[in-house]
């Protein structure tokens, strides 16, 4: 009940969970691209990525390919501020990030539920409000004790440039070059604009610490 | 008692020998004349390969390079050049991860000498700013308004126009403040970007 309560976007949702976004608190993401829309960072006005969806390349997941086989996984370095991910021991790419500055990057271990091309973020209030459309290359992902409603992702940033230093609310921001890369080598293996897992198609692990 | 004959053999014998040892000496001596004879060898100096350094922007879409020569620094965005630096022995030029500004119209350069550090901000295309200045010196901006605070490092932007700059002072260990690049205002904040 509680589970079908929020998907329609009621108010049930438990105040003990955490939420990377609370602009989105409740309700489960959807895939959004508002190219007309501007976006609000830190009182300054943004303007997002262009995205058109039909000249998207759905780049397919080839099993064995880009770098070799084996199971792919995301190290995230609260720290260090860095990801690194790695496809069986082969080192895939390393970069750094910025995890949540105003709201904390849980640690744990993950697996990614579904991928989305762009969606909407938003929260914060007075001078740390932010709303930001055409939020690029997604990776949401949970655990159980972080639920899908908690919101964090893995995504590209287009409103800051500080990477290797915590600036977001509690998801793992990267350059847009480095989001796509990854976005495009993760599991699930890209089908649309929006990609959930299922039994022949599931996420990539993502552990941080 | 040696006879005539005898005489002569010996002689002959002498002669050969003596001409066999003076044919050796003449072939070595024309050898090590050979081998004295160095060929003359043009000297070329070459001239050290320039270092270049680059750093692409979070889109993708703008490069910025420092192409750093025996006299001349040259800034080049997208393959052009938008501004020279001259050399100086004492001085180490980079290009930091975060130097592009999010809409991609700004970048910073790290400036790291004996006495200090300084950071340089220049627009893309190598525009002037307000007082006509080809970039804005960061750290010299802040010292006239804050004298008895030092930067120790700018990290990179909080957004499209503002700098992030982390500093101490002998009352705080830690301060951070941004830097609006369009109006040069230093903006102290409430928190810290360490």
């Amino acid at each position: 009940m509680l589970a079908v309560s929020v998907a329609i976007g009621t108010s049930k949702y438990p105040k003990s969970i955490e939420c990377a976004n609370p602009g989105n608190c409740g309700t489960l993401p959807t895939v959004a691209v508002e190219n007309e829309a501007l976006g609000v960072f830190n009182n300054q006005i943004v303007i997002p990525p262009k995205i058109d969806l039909a000249l998207d390349t759905v780049v397919a997941n080839v099993l064995g390919d880009v770098v070799g086989q084996g199971e792919k996984h995301i190290y995230v370095d609260l720290e260090s501020q860095t990801l690194t991910a790695y496809e069986g021991d082969k080192l895939f790419m390393q970069t750094p990030i910025s995890s949540g500055k105003w709201g904390r990057t849980p640690p744990g271990e993950y697996s990614i539920w579904v991928k989305m091309r762009s969606t909407r973020m938003a929260g914060g209030s007075g001078a740390d409000y932010y709303n930001l459309p055409n939020v690029p290359y997604v990776m949401f992902f949970y655990s159980p004790k972080v639920p899908k409603i908690s919101g964090y992702s893995l995504h590209g940033a287009y409103w800051h440039n500080n990477f290797g230093h915590a600036m977001s609310h509690g998801c793992v921001n990267m350059r847009q070059i480095d989001a796509e890369k990854i976005y495009n080598w993760a599991t699930p293996a890209t089908t649309g604009s929006i990609t959930y897992v299922d039994k022949e198609n599931t996420g990539t692990k993502i552990t941080i610490y | 008692m040696l006879n005539t004959k005898s005489f002569n053999n010996y002689l002959l014998l002498f002669v050969t020998v003596v001409g066999i040892g003076l044919y050796l000496l003449y072939v070595n001596r024309n050898e090590s004349v050979v081998l004295s004879i160095e060929p003359e060898i043009d000297m070329v100096v070459s001239t050290p390969a320039p270092i270049i350094v680059s750093q692409i922007s979070p889109d993708g879409t703008h490069t910025v390079s420092l192409k750093s020569e025996a006299d001349i620094n040259s800034v080049i965005v997208n393959d052009q050049v938008i501004a020279t630096i001259p050399s100086d022995s004492n001085v180490e030029l980079s290009i930091p991860f975060n130097t592009w500004s999010p809409d991609n119209k700004y970048f910073f350069i790290k400036e790291k000498k004996d006495d200090g550090e300084e950071f340089l901000v220049m627009s893309k295309a190598g525009q002037v700013f307000a007082d006509e200045s080809l970039n804005l010196k960061v750290v010299e901006l802040f010292a006239t308004s804050h004298p008895d605070i030092t930067i120790n490092d700018v990290t990179g932007w909080a957004a499209p126009n503002l700098l992030i700059i982390n500093a101490r002072s002998d009352k705080e260990s830690k301060m951070s403040f941004w830097f609006e690049v369009t109006t040069r205002k230093f903006i102290r904040l409430s928190n810290y970007f360490y």
